[in-house]
């Protein structure tokens, strides 16, 4: 059964709040890398590796907890 | 036009403009990666030149002395630049060609900054690294090959623009990271290369813009030497080259007094793109993060060891210079290196996933526009 055909539609800043949050993070991470090479560089390779950091999460560890 | 109609032009925009360059962003993307390791797989390759330990208490080895080094190495070579890495200070590295503006036959030198003796000659223009430096910066066609690829990035970023603005009528019904495992391939397929593509955007999007920008290179470079050499150089215009060049070192110093509160960056010998047949270009930095990346030329009259003239650099050039961290991604160390891998990785995934979608429907019936975003089909 197609469950998602029955669900109300989300509007656009639903859509985006998420996307245009990780795009900002890091997008900011990777500036503060260029012009910061103190501890602020750490922060900034944290907001770098946030899209990775979701993309694992949603990919592989979201769906195990599903499962369970 | 109508919500309808608008949705199917950027959906015709994405198609097009990804099929076009997906290909080349694939080879690229692939290049990419060892690229990124350079350093490293240079290490493995054993084309690294240590500089060795020994008990040195004395002052540095004068310029004029390790351009003759190198000199007596490569006879009949002239030099092109003088330049260290980031992580060697005690080297000075002199590339070197048979004419100053050769463009290929070159041999780097590797020099004892303290001795100004000879450590080594790392291969040049050759090697597995070479190949996909080549590929990934000009496809072996020298500046229509960059221009090529430049337009290659600009589709991409066409694409990834038409692609953000696809994400929300195929969403809509949708959680934010939701990928349909149990409802076949096809849509599996869809909402990872939508998911992975919207969480990697600005990375994708900076690193595709400064991949247009480092494309222009070559023909920024020239333009600022029309711009401005050609108004630094206007006394020298119609001169004679010189017959005899005057010390380095003394060069160097009168860079250093004009500019007192920067360091040493490179220096382009007479008749190069960055020089004139007149000058050595001296390029200072600053030694912030940011700054020593910024150079700024100081023109030193080659046969008297006199300023001619320094001036900052064109807002072109200084953008050129911010975009190839931004692009290369050795900014940050190896944290940063392994992070840029891995959004390269991704990257080859949304690509791949983008080009399948198109590659199994093409002989599928196609519903319209309409029932394509409310099945959230990929079309």
């Amino acid at each position: 059964m197609v469950t998602h055909l029955f669900m109300p539609n989300k509007k656009l800043p639903q859509i985006f709040f998420w996307p245009m949050l990780i795009a900002l993070v890091s997008l900011a991470g990777l500036i503060f890398a260029l012009v910061y090479d103190d501890a602020r560089e750490y922060l900034a390779n944290a907001a770098i590796a946030l899209p990775v950091l979701v993309a694992l999460f949603f990919y592989w560890v979201q769906p195990l907890f599903s499962r369970r | 036009m109508s919500k309808q109609s608008s949705i199917r032009t950027w959906a015709w925009v994405h198609k097009w403009s990804s099929l076009v360059c997906t290909v080349f962003m694939l080879l690229l993307c692939l290049t990419g990666l060892p690229l990124i390791f350079h350093h490293e797989i240079g290490d493995w390759l054993g084309n690294h030149i240590e500089t060795p330990e020994i008990a040195y208490q004395g002052p540095m080895a004068s310029m004029d002395a390790m351009l003759a080094a190198a000199k007596a190495r490569q006879p009949g070579m002239v030099p092109l630049y003088m330049y260290r890495e980031e992580d060697e200070p005690m080297q000075w590295v002199i590339s070197m060609a048979k004419t100053a503006t050769a463009d290929s036959g070159f041999k780097q030198v590797v020099l004892d900054a303290r001795t100004a003796k000879v450590l080594g000659e790392p291969p040049v223009e050759e090697g597995f690294m070479y190949i996909m430096f080549k590929l990934h910066v000009d496809l072996f066609a020298g500046l229509p090959g960059m221009l090529f690829l430049g337009l290659m990035g600009f589709l991409l970023l066409v694409a990834i623009v038409s692609g953000v603005v696809l994400y929300a009528p195929f969403m809509r019904k949708l959680a934010f990271g939701e990928i349909r495992r149990q409802r076949g391939k096809k849509l599996k397929r869809l909402d990872v290369h939508n998911f992975l593509g919207i969480v990697t955007l600005s990375w994708a999007l900076v690193v595709a813009a400064t991949g247009v920008i480092n494309a222009w290179s070559d023909l920024l470079v020239k333009y600022w030497q029309f711009d401005q050499m050609s108004q630094m150089i206007a006394p020298y215009k119609n001169l004679p080259p010189p017959d005899r060049f005057a010390s380095l070192q003394a060069s160097v110093k009168v860079a250093q007094q004009t500019e007192p509160d920067m360091q040493l960056g490179f220096i382009a010998f007479p008749g190069t793109a960055y020089a004139s047949p007149h000058h050595y270009g001296i390029f200072m930095r600053g030694d912030s993060p940011l700054t020593k990346r910024l150079f700024k030329p100081v023109l030193i009259d080659a046969r008297t060891a006199t300023l001619t003239d320094s001036r900052e650099l064109p807002w072109y050039l200084v953008a050129l210079l911010i975009s190839q961290p931004l692009h290369f991604g050795d900014y940050g160390g190896m944290t940063l290196k392994w992070l840029w891998a891995v959004l390269d990785v991704i990257t080859i995934v949304v690509l791949w996933t983008g080009l399948m979608l198109w590659w199994k429907k093409r002989h599928q019936y196609v519903p319209d526009i309409r029932s394509r975003i409310t099945l959230s089909e990929a079309y």
